[in-house]
C-alpha cells in the first residue's frame, strides 16, 4: 500500500513540475537559418520571400493599368483613385523601378497588394491591407507635402453620395514629364573665404557616364517636389560634402570653392584637345589615378601593335585616300608622338597635313 | 510508520500551494500570469509609423460618445504645439515627440498596467484589471476619492470636476466591450497606417523584437512597457528612448509592490495581529495581577 502511495505521489510531483516547464512549440532553427550554429556575426538566413523581386522589372510600364481604384476598405472615406501610370513612370526614374512599390514579385503576373496583405490579417508581422496601402502612399506623400491630409487622396465628399468609380473626368493617367537635367549649378555656400561652388552637372554626367541614381541614391519624389521648401530636411555639412567626397578627395577646398563662377573643365587647357573617339571616354579610362598623366602615344594605352593592316583609320575620323592607305603608319606618324603628323618623308614642298588632308574627314 | 495515510495526503495537497506562493509573491500571482497566458490582450504602438492624423482621437470620441467634431477637423496639426494630456472628454491624445525636430507623433492613453497602481489604490475596488488586459472602471462603486489619480504613474485618470452631482473618473477602457466581442479597440481599427498592432502580449513583444532586429537604424532598442511599472498592456516602439522623455522613467517593479507587500505582510496568515494582541493580552494580564497585589 505504502509503495503505491509513494509511486502515486512521485508521479503527481513530476506532473506538477512538468506543468511549469513550457515546452510547447519548439522552434526549428532550420526554418530560418541555413547553417547549424548561427551567430550575430553570421546569421546565415534563408532569403526572405519578401524580397523576391526577380520578376517586376521584366514587365513593361505600358503593361500596367492607367488608373487603379482602391475600394476594398472604403469605410469612413471615399475610395481612392490612384494614377498608376504617373506613379509607375515616376518610380521608373529610380533604381528600384517597379520594385519600389511591388516589393514581392515572384515569376508570373505581378501580384496586387491584397494577395498578401489581407483585410483582416491574422499575421501580426504583416501589415493588413489598410496599413499596406497607407504606408506605401504616405511614405513619399508626407515627405513632400509635410501634412497628413486624408483628402489629398480620398475625395472630400459625403459618405451618402458615393463616388462613381467609372468617372475618370478628374484624373488623367499622365506620364511623368521628362526630367530636364541642369547643365551648371552655382551654389553660394557659407564658406567665407571662397563662397562660390560651381557644379558642372551636365559635364559630370557626360564625362563620367553617370546615371541619375549613381548620385541621387535615394531618389524619391521629395528630391524635386516639395510643397514647402523651408520645411525640407536640411542636409548636414557632412552630407553635402559626402556626395563630392565619394570621388574627389576632400583635402583641397579650392578645388571646388572659389570667389567666382568657374568655367567647365576643358581638356585642351591641359595641352591635348580631345577628339573622337577619345572625347567619349570617361576620365578614369585613361587616368587610372587622378595623378596619372598618360603619354601622348597610342601604345601607352593600346597594347595592340598596330600596323597598316589591323588599324581602321576611319575610326579617327579621317578616311585616308587610296594613294596614302598603302603606307605604313610610320610614314606619316612620328614614333614617339602619334599625334604628330608630317608629310616631309615624301613631299618636300613643306606642306601642312592640316591644310591639305590625305583623305576625307568623316562626321562621327 | 507513524505518519498515517491521511496525514501524508494532507502534506501532498499543501505542497503545490506552498511552492506556488514561493514562486510568486502575493499580487503578481494574479496578474503576472495574465501577461503570459496569452489571454491578456495588448497593443503595440509603433511611433515611427504614426503619421499624426489623429483619426484615433476621432474614433475614440465616436465610440465612447464623447463630444466629437467633424472628422476633417482632426487634420489640424496646430495642437502639436503643446504636449496634451488625456482628459475627461478625451481618452486619448496624439502628441508630437518634443525631443525630435521633425514632426513625429505618439499616441497617449491609459497604459493598462499589468499591476495597476490605480486599482491597488482604489479602496472600493472600482478599478479592476480584467483578464482580457483592460483596467476597467465601475462608476457605481466609485466614491470619488481620486486616489487613483494620485497613484497613476502616467497621470491618466481624469475627474469630472464640472459634473457636480455625479462626477466620474474617466479614462480609456481599452474598449473592453469590443474586446469581449472579439473586436479590436476603436483606435486600433481606425488607424490608417496600422501604427498600432493588436494581439496577445507575448506575440506583440516578439513582433516588436523582430522589428527592432530587422531595422536597427529605425528604432531605439527598447520596448517601453515591457518591464516598466511591472509591465503594461500597451507597448511602445520609437526612434528615441521614451524613458524620461515622453514617458516617465520607471523601475521594473510594479508600483503597488511596496505598499501591498507591507499591507499584506502585516496581515499575513493573521500571525502579526494575533502576536500583537497576545502581547497586549499578556501585558494587560500582568498589569492586572500587579493591581491585585
Amino acid at each position: 500500500m505504502k509503495k503505491i502511495i509513494f509511486a502515486l505521489s512521485f508521479i503527481s510531483i513530476q506532473a506538477y513540475i512538468y506543468a511549469f516547464v513550457d515546452n510547447s512549440n519548439p522552434t526549428n532553427c532550420k526554418e530560418c537559418h541555413t547553417c547549424d550554429k548561427p551567430s550575430t556575426q553570421a546569421l546565415c538566413l534563408h532569403p526572405c520571400p519578401r524580397h523576391e523581386t526577380t520578376n517586376s522589372n521584366k514587365h513593361n510600364l505600358s503593361e500596367g493599368p492607367g488608373i487603379v481604384f482602391f475600394k476594398d476598405i472604403a469605410e469612413h472615406f471615399t475610395p481612392v483613385k490612384f494614377d498608376h501610370r504617373a506613379h509607375a513612370d515616376m518610380s521608373s526614374l529610380g533604381v528600384e523601378k517597379c520594385n519600389f512599390c511591388h516589393h514581392f514579385t515572384p515569376p508570373g503576373k505581378i501580384q496586387p497588394c491584397r494577395d498578401c496583405h489581407t483585410k483582416n490579417s491574422e499575421d501580426l508581422k504583416r501589415p493588413g491591407l489598410k496599413g499596406a496601402y497607407h504606408r506605401q502612399c504616405l511614405g513619399c506623400h508626407r515627405e513632400w507635402s509635410h501634412d497628413n491630409k486624408c483628402f489629398s487622396c480620398h475625395e472630400n465628399t459625403d459618405k451618402k453620395t458615393p463616388v462613381d468609380p467609372s468617372d475618370k473626368s478628374d484624373i488623367i493617367a499622365n506620364a511623368h514629364p521628362k526630367i530636364q537635367s541642369p547643365q551648371t549649378l552655382v551654389y553660394k555656400t557659407p564658406y567665407r573665404k571662397a563662397p562660390i561652388v560651381t557644379f558642372h552637372h551636365g559635364q559630370h554626367i557626360k564625362s563620367f557616364g553617370l546615371q541619375c541614381v549613381n548620385c541621387h541614391e535615394k531618389f524619391t519624389c521629395g528630391n524635386c517636389h516639395d510643397s514647402d521648401p523651408n520645411k525640407k530636411k536640411k542636409r548636414t555639412m557632412q552630407q553635402v560634402h559626402q556626395s563630392c567626397d565619394k570621388c574627389h578627395r576632400a583635402d583641397n577646398c579650392s578645388k571646388c570653392h572659389s570667389l567666382k563662377e568657374m568655367a567647365p573643365f576643358n581638356h585642351a587647357d591641359k595641352g591635348w584637345k580631345l577628339n573622337y573617339p577619345h572625347s567619349k571616354l570617361a576620365c578614369k579610362e585613361c587616368h587610372k589615378t587622378p595623378e596619372e598623366k598618360p603619354k601622348k602615344e597610342c601604345k601607352f594605352c593600346h597594347k595592340t601593335e598596330w600596323t597598316r593592316q589591323n588599324f581602321n583609320h576611319n575610326s579617327t575620323g579621317l578616311k585616308i585616300d587610296a594613294a596614302h592607305s598603302m603606307f605604313e603608319c610610320s610614314y606619316c606618324h612620328s614614333e614617339n608622338n602619334t599625334f604628330k603628323v608630317f608629310c616631309n618623308k615624301c613631299h618636300f614642298d613643306g606642306r601642312d597635313p592640316k591644310k591639305k588632308p590625305v583623305g576625307e574627314y568623316l562626321t562621327l | 510508520m507513524s505518519t498515517s495515510r491521511r496525514d501524508f495526503i494532507k502534506i501532498l495537497a499543501t505542497l503545490p500551494l506552498a511552492s506556488s506562493s514561493f514562486a510568486s509573491d502575493g499580487h503578481s500571482e494574479k496578474n503576472g500570469d495574465l501577461a503570459s497566458n496569452g489571454t491578456s490582450y495588448s497593443v503595440l504602438m509603433d511611433s515611427t509609423l504614426c503619421v499624426g492624423c489623429r483619426k484615433c482621437e476621432w474614433a475614440c470620441n465616436d465610440k465612447n460618445h464623447l463630444p466629437n467634431k467633424d472628422i476633417s477637423t482632426f487634420e489640424d496639426t496646430s495642437v502639436f504645439a503643446f504636449r496634451r494630456r488625456p482628459e475627461v472628454d478625451k481618452f486619448t491624445v496624439v502628441n508630437k515627440i518634443q525631443s525630435l525636430k521633425e514632426q513625429q507623433t505618439i499616441k497617449i492613453q491609459c497604459m493598462h498596467c499589468l499591476h495597476p497602481a490605480c486599482a491597488s489604490a482604489c479602496i472600493v475596488g472600482a478599478l479592476k484589471k480584467q483578464e482580457c488586459g483592460a483596467v476597467t472602471y465601475d462608476a457605481d462603486k466609485c466614491i470619488g476619492c481620486r486616489y487613483c489619480m494620485v497613484a497613476c504613474p502616467f497621470q491618466i485618470p481624469a475627474y469630472e470636476y464640472k459634473n457636480v452631482l455625479t462626477p466620474k473618473v474617466q479614462k480609456c477602457s481599452f474598449c473592453v466591450d469590443k474586446l469581449e466581442k472579439g473586436e479590436k479597440p476603436a483606435c486600433v481599427e481606425m488607424c490608417p497606417n496600422e501604427a498600432m498592432t493588436f494581439g496577445t502580449r507575448a506575440e506583440l513583444i516578439e513582433v516588436a523584437n523582430s522589428r527592432m532586429h530587422q531595422h536597427p537604424e529605425k528604432y531605439f532598442h527598447h520596448i517601453y512597457g515591457e518591464y516598466e511599472a511591472g509591465g503594461t498592456s500597451w507597448l511602445y516602439l520609437s526612434q528615441i528612448d521614451l524613458r524620461g522623455s515622453e514617458f516617465p522613467q520607471l523601475s521594473s517593479d510594479p508600483i503597488p509592490k511596496l505598499t501591498e507587500t507591507i499591507q499584506h505582510g502585516i496581515f499575513k496568515n493573521f500571525v502579526p495581529p494575533l502576536a500583537l494582541f497576545t502581547l497586549l493580552g499578556v501585558a494587560m494580564h500582568s498589569l492586572k495581577d500587579k493591581d491585585r497585589d
